[in-house]
């Protein structure tokens, strides 16, 4: 039956459908979003898909090629590395470990540098001077340095790697945060609701933060393909994930003494990084692109 | 100006000086005994007095030991090969410069044309083709894409050589430390033949560098063209029936590349990183591939000096930039993100 109250029908999208319906008229941004997606999948449900273990090796097929090639196997449908480990079972692997743990540093990052943005947006004089100039060094300073310098005081690890590059982060989460917070306490909605009596927290949680969201999700989406190429090139130099942990990076560096007679053990982990790093790319592009459009209507 | 300049010195200076307290820290956060890490074993073989003194005083004494060893030169000593750091790090800077300034002038130089041409063309054929390229670029893992040019341009196709910095055939000089400056300067018989050599080497390492950078400048540089375009004094100045090449150089063009000066100085740290990546897989003997050794030997004298020289140089560098900008165009914000 058709509805005959028109103008009930008329339907207001939340900011979020709207920037929803601007980022699905991008065809690039879809496709970023589903290949996206399809690594996430990938990354969970790939070890249960394979029948082998990442750490298994198997003496009786040691570096065979992929199975479009003459020598391939369809066991491995990949191949396997100087080893006998499979490659699509440490690709699955190499994903999880990758994007999951750029994830969670990107998350870490971006609580602490919300909180610190929002104390040096705040403040002023002293306080604010002081967070600004350790940022700024922060900011300066070669995430690889940074890197290092943690590496020489706590040792290699993933952990370690993940400390690191969320140290290297951070300063990325304050800026955004510091000039929101500073370009929002000037305006009337702000000068309201001090004017009944809220208190600062209330102020950032109540009113701040909800108009903010949107833009670190932007920030966060690009800064997890920066953490993916970081946490991959630490695994490469052999300073993050050590050699056992079938990490993307790792995996190139164990493949580099066999380049020659097997090099798809280097090209198809560089290619799932290189894939991840540029569907994460695309979507925070479209993100990006979709909040200013629909800032700009 | 006058005010800008002597704000940034201090800016600067108050920077250097955190970096000191900081290398000096180190020293303490490392494992082992702090003054093995601050000066080296046989640093203080030698000097069996200091070591005494060094005992029985307190923090802050130790520090100003520590910056008057560092203003003389006395950097420490390195565990794995016993040398002096300070020319040793001297030694190995010049090739880290060297292959940061080829990488960032070829960045430079066909990032920004480009950027303006895609700018120019906003949301046509050509733009969409450049941005979609470009994305596609800074996607790339530097390392992988170091290890792709080897495989495919050293090994399968052999045109250029995979690592090093010159054939070991030549023999040149070593004076300012810049590779094609020594070999220019020196006064060897097979000047020619090195002369291109050293530049087959430099080819791929800097073709890595310059690949990424090369995308961020031109996304860069095509914004700010574009936002530039949208402004009134562009409908203006077209209202009045200025030629189009006219608008272009007298608005477009300088305003436009206003952004990219401070953006460029936001490169500096992220090229570094990339420089020390591509060092270590082309064997190029920089201060990148030799602290990453460092680390492997457990190096910590070694480590803290070049953390120590690396930060300051980054440092210098990007607020020198900083301070240009901001001298140029004096209502821009400090520090303020460029996008891209």
């Amino acid at each position: 039956m058709p509805d005959t109250s028109l103008y009930e029908e008329e339907h207001y999208p939340t900011p979020l459908q709207a920037t929803w319906s601007e980022f699905r008229q991008r065809h690039v941004a879809v496709v970023g979003l589903g290949i996206l997606i399809f690594f996430i999948i990938m990354a969970i449900l790939g070890p249960l898909l394979t029948p082998f273990e990442p750490t298994t090796q198997h003496t009786d097929a040691v570096l065979i090629p992929p199975a479009w090639n003459d020598n391939g196997s369809i066991l491995h449908i990949l191949g396997t590395d100087a080893l006998g480990r499979d490659m699509l079972t440490r690709l699955f692997y190499g994903t999880q470990i990758t994007l999951f743990s750029s994830i969670i540093t990107v998350l870490v990052a971006l609580c602490f540098g919300v909180i610190l943005g929002v104390i040096a947006g705040m403040s002023a004089g002293l306080r604010s001077s002081f967070i600004n100039h350790v940022l700024d060094i922060l900011m300066l300073t070669p995430t690889l340095l940074i890197a290092i310098i943690i590496m020489a005081m706590l040792g290699t690890g993933l952990t370690n790697a993940m400390l690191a590059i969320g140290l290297a982060l951070i300063p990325r989460f304050v800026h955004v945060t510091r000039d929101f917070v500073r370009q929002e306490m000037s305006k009337d909605y702000i000068l309201t609701a001090k004017l009944d009596g809220a208190t600062s927290s209330a102020l950032f949680i109540y009113n701040i933060l909800p108009n903010m969201v949107e833009r670190l999700i932007v920030q966060g989406t690009l800064a997890i393909s920066v953490a993916i190429l970081d946490i991959s090139a630490l695994g490469f130099l052999n300073l993050g994930a050590q050699t056992l942990m079938p990490e993307l990076g790792v995996m190139i560096a164990d493949a580099l003494s066999t380049a020659y007679i097997a090099p798809w053990n280097i090209l198809l982990p560089g290619l799932a990084i290189f894939l991840m790093v540029l569907s994460v790319n695309i979507v925070g592009d479209g993100l990006r692109s979709a909040h200013r459009n629909r800032m700009s209507h | 100006m006058i005010n800008t300049l002597f704000r940034f010195l201090n800016l600067t200076f108050i920077t250097l000086c955190i970096l000191v307290v900081l290398s000096f820290a180190l020293a303490y956060f490392f494992p082992g005994d702090t003054w093995l890490n601050l000066f080296g074993a046989e640093f203080i073989q030698d000097q069996p007095t200091l070591m005494l003194v060094a005992e029985q005083t307190n923090v802050l004494m130790a520090f100003w030991y520590y910056i008057q060893a560092l203003l003389e030169g006395e950097w420490g000593v390195s565990f794995a090969t016993g040398n002096a750091l300070y020319p040793e790090i001297m030694r190995l800077l010049p090739a880290t410069l060297e292959l940061s300034l080829y990488a960032i002038t070829i960045a430079l130089v066909l990032g920004i044309p480009l950027g303006f041409i895609a700018g120019m063309q906003y949301h046509k054929k050509i733009d969409n083709i450049f941005m979609s390229s470009s994305m596609v670029m800074y996607s790339f893992p530097v390392f992988w894409l170091a290890l792709l040019l080897i495989l495919i341009v050293s090994l399968q196709a052999q045109w250029l050589p995979m690592s090093g910095r010159l054939s070991l055939l030549f023999d040149i000089p070593h004076r300012t430390g810049f590779i094609l400056l020594d070999i220019w300067l020196s006064d060897v018989s097979y000047k020619q033949a090195a002369l291109y050599d050293a530049l087959q080497h430099l080819i791929l390492p800097t073709l890595s560098v310059s690949f990424i950078a090369f995308a961020v400048f031109l996304r860069t540089t095509r914004r700010s063209v574009a936002d530039v375009l949208q402004t009134e004094y562009i409908k203006c100045a077209q209202t009045r029936g200025l030629p189009s090449s006219t608008i272009f150089l007298r608005h477009v063009l300088r305003n436009a590349l206003l952004p990219v000066l401070p953006l460029l100085a936001l490169q500096i740290s992220t090229l570094m990183t990339n420089v020390m990546i591509v060092e270590t897989i082309f064997s190029w003997p920089g201060i990148g591939d030799w602290l990453i050794q460092a680390i492997y030997e457990r190096d910590f004298p070694a480590i803290r000096a070049g953390m120590l020289l690396v930060a300051m140089v980054v440092v210098v560098m990007t607020l020198s930039l900083e301070c240009l900008s901001q001298m140029i165009d004096p209502t821009r914000d400090r520090f303020a993100y460029a996008r891209h």
